[in-house]
């Protein structure tokens, strides 16, 4: 039915909020209102906040879902590398399932082949599976690392300059070619070619120099390693270990002249709006170098030549992490926020403030104190009768404590049930008056959680 | 000012939703939705009381969204969007019933509005104002009828006609609530045979 396609927007809505409107305009606007129940109800709900926070609200929604529609490219983007990170998940679960069982095919090989451990197995393309196993099994990483590395095989090389770099380490990367390039691995088949320890490297040797770098460049550097702190340790490590040893045990001249000609430049953006973060380091572990970005979140870091590296980017409040990327790429690193910073309210005591707002700011506090309070409440707290197994619960109240030191706005935010919020209630209502909130200007309404633990 | 409308903004409701069901263009969603969230919010802070739960009801209503609009006809989007979010909150509401209990001053609306299908008489520009509701709006009570003709007929805004009457601007808004659901029965009664 007639429904008119015009509807008040936003805008009006704050305007008359704001009473900007003339009363001509505002009737207007109230007919239009009358006219339809949904604007009705939406003016009844929107009326009590002041028309500031409104507005910042509104604000804040728009940003909301546009970060919403944001993420959503972002994951078709992500879920390539996603899709691939967890397939390659499941195939090391698989390996160390047999590496366990059907005990130590593995390690018999790991003698013979520790000779050649000492040739470097430099910077270049840490092996996913390789991290996944350092990560799933932190007890003996290190003969770990080895195993799935058929040194043993003749070197191949695909052009003279970089044949060292690349024929020690064909044999773990062929496990991350083969990952790759199949995008539904078979993982049996991976594990099979590992334990098989038949490098069937030979003629991948030139793509596995080209995937990762192909890779780098067309998947913006997607994070190889998604969440976890721990695994980016235990990756860390060995990449770090390798500079050292190509100088050390091969002492390739050429190789050495060549380490620092290479370049990566790229920006620094977050995750959450998209935009460039300056400031942020980006290390390359490989070399001990590290360099800050810009403020446009741009930087440009030495790399070994034609040699894939993993970049470290980290940022406080984002999470560290690790990309993969090669010689002369140009890469955006994309940064997600740290979970951990985001916390919760902070439990003090067992009284919890939402929280603490500059110097000259104290939040509401029971008259008499906490501790006395406390007291209060356990010598008064009785435990409802209504039901029996519970041994402990606990209710979160919210309340408001007004300028004037009244309690209000009641709620409970967790609760086992009416009796335990009433009880709650009563203790809060009955209970030791509240100061309030106050600041250098006198004092002001807050809000304040209490949680109350009932105990038998 | 804001600066929330959408570079969409020439295009119809029915075309970006139309948009958005054959080519799945979340962005076409986003635009019809955001033309809306005002009222969303406004309708969830009615109803859940508290900003940040009215915040994620807007954003948990817009995935909802995407659910389900591909699997409805929907005709009107306005009206459809009005029912959901109600749904949506009534729902929430349910939900946390058991853990978290309103002890003060806010009770549970469960008062269902008209059918937002439907409207008012009153409210209809177009029609000229029949007799039959004219006959109706002489048997309110004094302070209904006397809210109805200031605000329908001399256009006073809600705060004029409660400055006119010295009421609160609650009392005109409930004043003219009432009115208009009695002038509803009342003209019903006058169409049966």
């Amino acid at each position: 039915m007639s429904h008119k396609k015009e509807h008040r927007s936003a805008n009006e809505y704050l305007q008359y909020l704001k009473r900007e409107l003339s009363n001509r305009e505002r009737h207007a606007f109230e007919k239009g209102l009358e006219a339809d129940p949904f604007e009705q109800e939406a003016m009844e709900g929107l009326e009590p906040l002041d028309s500031e926070q409104a507005e910042q609200d509104m604000l804040y929604l728009h940003n909301r879902l546009r970060r919403r529609l944001s993420r959503r490219r972002r994951v078709a983007f992500y879920s390539v590398a996603a899709t691939m990170a967890s397939l390659l998940i499941v195939g090391t679960v698989f390996l160390k399932i047999h590496d366990f069982n059907p005990g130590s095919d593995e390690k018999q090989v790991y003698p013979e082949e520790s000779f050649d451990t000492s040739t470097p197995q430099e910077a270049q393309p840490v092996p996913p599976a390789q991290k996944e196993t350092d990560i799933s099994e932190p007890i003996s990483p290190t003969p770990e690392r080895t195993v799935p590395m058929p040194q043993a095989a003749p070197m191949k090389e695909g052009e003279p300059a970089k044949d060292a770099p690349k024929g020690r380490s064909k044999g773990d990367p062929e496990i991350k070619v083969v990952d790759l390039k199949d995008e539904e691995p078979d993982e049996t088949e991976a594990y099979d070619f590992v334990m098989a320890e038949e490098p069937m490297a030979e003629e991948p040797i030139t793509h596995m120099e080209a995937e990762p770098m192909a890779r780098a460049g067309e998947y913006k550097a997607a994070p190889t390693t998604q969440k976890s702190g721990k695994r980016k340790k235990s990756l860390a490590q060995p990449v770090a270990q390798s500079p050292q040893e190509i100088s050390n045990v091969v002492a390739n001249d050429r190789e050495v002249e060549q380490m620092l000609t290479g370049k990566v430049t790229g920006i620094v953006i977050s995750a959450e709006d998209q935009e460039p973060i300056p400031g942020a380091i980006v290390e390359n572990r490989a070399l001990n170098s590290g360099v800050f970005t810009d403020w446009d979140g741009q930087f440009d870091i030495p790399v070994q030549e034609d040699t894939p590296t993993t970049l470290v980017a980290s940022f406080i409040g984002m999470e560290t992490q690790e990309y993969q990327v090669s010689d002369g790429a140009h890469v955006e690193l994309i940064m997600l926020p740290d979970a951990t910073t985001l916390d919760e309210v902070v439990v003090v005591g067992y009284l919890a403030q939402e929280e603490k707002k500059g110097m000259d700011y104290s939040v509401p506090e029971p008259a008499i104190g906490y501790k006395n309070y406390k007291q209060y409440v356990e010598q008064n707290i009785e435990f409802p009768q209504e039901n029996e197994d519970l041994k402990r619960a606990i209710v979160v109240l919210k309340f408001k404590v007004t300028r004037t030191g009244e309690i209000k706005e009641v709620v409970a935010l967790k609760s086992p049930g009416e009796a335990f919020t009433r009880e709650a209630a009563r203790l809060l209502m009955e209970g030791p008056s509240w100061n309030p909130a106050s600041t250098d200007k006198g004092t002001k309404d807050e809000s304040v959680r209490m949680r109350i633990v009932f105990k038998k | 000012m804001l600066e929330i409308s959408g570079k969409h903004q020439e295009i119809s409701d029915e075309k970006l939703l139309e948009k958005f069901i054959k080519l799945g263009n979340l962005d076409m969603l986003g635009e019809l939705y955001s033309r809306y969230m005002h009222l969303v919010y406004g309708v969830s802070l009615k109803y859940l009381n508290d900003r940040d739960d009215a915040q994620d009801a807007v954003m948990n209503i817009f995935e909802k969204l995407i659910d389900d609009l591909p699997r409805h006809e929907v005709q009107n989007f306005k009206s459809w969007l009005y029912v959901l979010t109600k749904n949506h909150c009534l729902m929430e509401i349910r939900s946390r019933k058991s853990t978290y209990r309103r002890l003060e001053g806010l009770k549970i609306e469960q008062e269902i509005m008209e059918s937002a299908d439907e409207m008012h008489p009153i409210d209809r520009e177009d029609d000229p104002i029949g007799e039959a509701l004219k006959a109706c709006i002489e048997r309110l009570k004094s302070e209904q009828k006397q809210c109805i003709q200031l605000f329908y007929y001399k256009k006073l805004c809600y705060q004029e006609v409660a400055e006119e009457l010295k009421m609160d601007e609650k009392k005109v808004k409930s004043y003219l609530q009432n009115g208009k659901r009695n002038l509803k029965i009342c003209l019903e009664g006058k169409n049966v045979p």
